[in-house]
């Protein structure tokens, strides 16, 4: 991603946005904002919680990277066990599987649904590409 | 890790033991509460239905020394339980808290962090001073 844009994630959501997310790709911002928003609003399922509390940090996030796919979501609960209830458990479980079921079908471009994966003849990590970018990519070949 | 260690994880825990090559490094008074870690992870299947491998499990070891476990969830939404989910959470939270103060070295649990020198170290009184 490019720094600009990560330098807004990190101003948005900066209790999850961080340099590391300068590796993922570009056409990662929309499900990359959509989850910071979803882990955001895990807060919201804290009993007692008051529309008006600061946003806290309730897990750290980790990427790793794969060959295939790109990057994967880990996280690791930041606030104490004794306040999570199984439905914000549940919540979490959601929104990090949701995320990685997904990412590998957007394509690392521009964001689109992608429609393979371009794998490459050299050391090139493969890559989930629509159709546009796909035979952007080939003709570059 | 002593081989014997080693060789038990790989055994038992396959799935969570081969993606982390760390894991030989991992400190040998740490043996117990990784098992525990393991099992407890296990204890997500059930006694009557077919095992699966319900999360992805990294751990990281940062540049000047701690570890970290993070975990993925890989089994689809819809077969979670919300209680699933947070025994998932406990679980994660438990080893975590227990790396921060468990002895690297006989694995009693009054073990401080050790700043210097690097790699930081989380070790007991009597193991203070040992390197």
């Amino acid at each position: 991603m490019k720094r600009i844009v990560v330098d807004k994630l990190i101003a948005a959501f900066p209790q999850y946005a961080d340099f590391k997310l300068l590796a993922l790709p570009d056409g990662w911002l929309g499900i990359v904002n959509e989850l910071f928003c979803d882990l955001r609003d895990l807060q919201k399922l804290m009993p007692g919680h008051h529309p008006f509390d600061p946003d806290i940090q309730v897990v750290a996030v980790e990427w790793r990277q794969y060959q295939w796919p790109s990057h994967m979501l880990y996280v690791r609960p930041v606030w104490p066990q004794g306040d999570w209830t199984p439905e914000m458990s549940h919540r979490l479980v959601q929104v990090v599987g949701r995320f990685n079921q997904l990412a590998p079908q957007i394509c690392e471009v521009c964001g689109q649904q992608s429609v393979g994966v371009l794998k490459y003849q050299d050391a090139r990590r493969q890559q989930a590409l629509c159709q546009t970018h796909t035979d952007a990519r080939r003709s570059a070949e | 890790m002593k081989q014997e260690f080693i060789e038990f994880f790989a055994a038992e825990y396959p799935q969570w033991w081969h993606p982390n090559p760390v894991l030989k490094d991992f400190p040998e008074g740490w043996t117990a509460i990784l098992a525990e870690f393991f099992h407890a992870l296990d204890l997500l299947n059930s006694p009557v239905s077919q095992k699966k491998i319900w999360v992805s499990v990294y751990f990281d070891r940062s540049e000047i020394g701690p570890w970290t476990a993070y975990v993925s969830p890989v089994v689809r939404f819809k077969d979670w339980s919300s209680e699933d989910a947070l025994h998932l959470i406990r679980v994660i939270e438990v080893i975590n808290n227990a790396m921060s103060r468990t002895c690297e070295i006989c694995g009693s649990f009054d073990g401080i962090p050790r700043l210097q020198p690097k790699p930081e170290r989380i070790l007991c009184e009597v193991h203070r001073h040992v390197d």
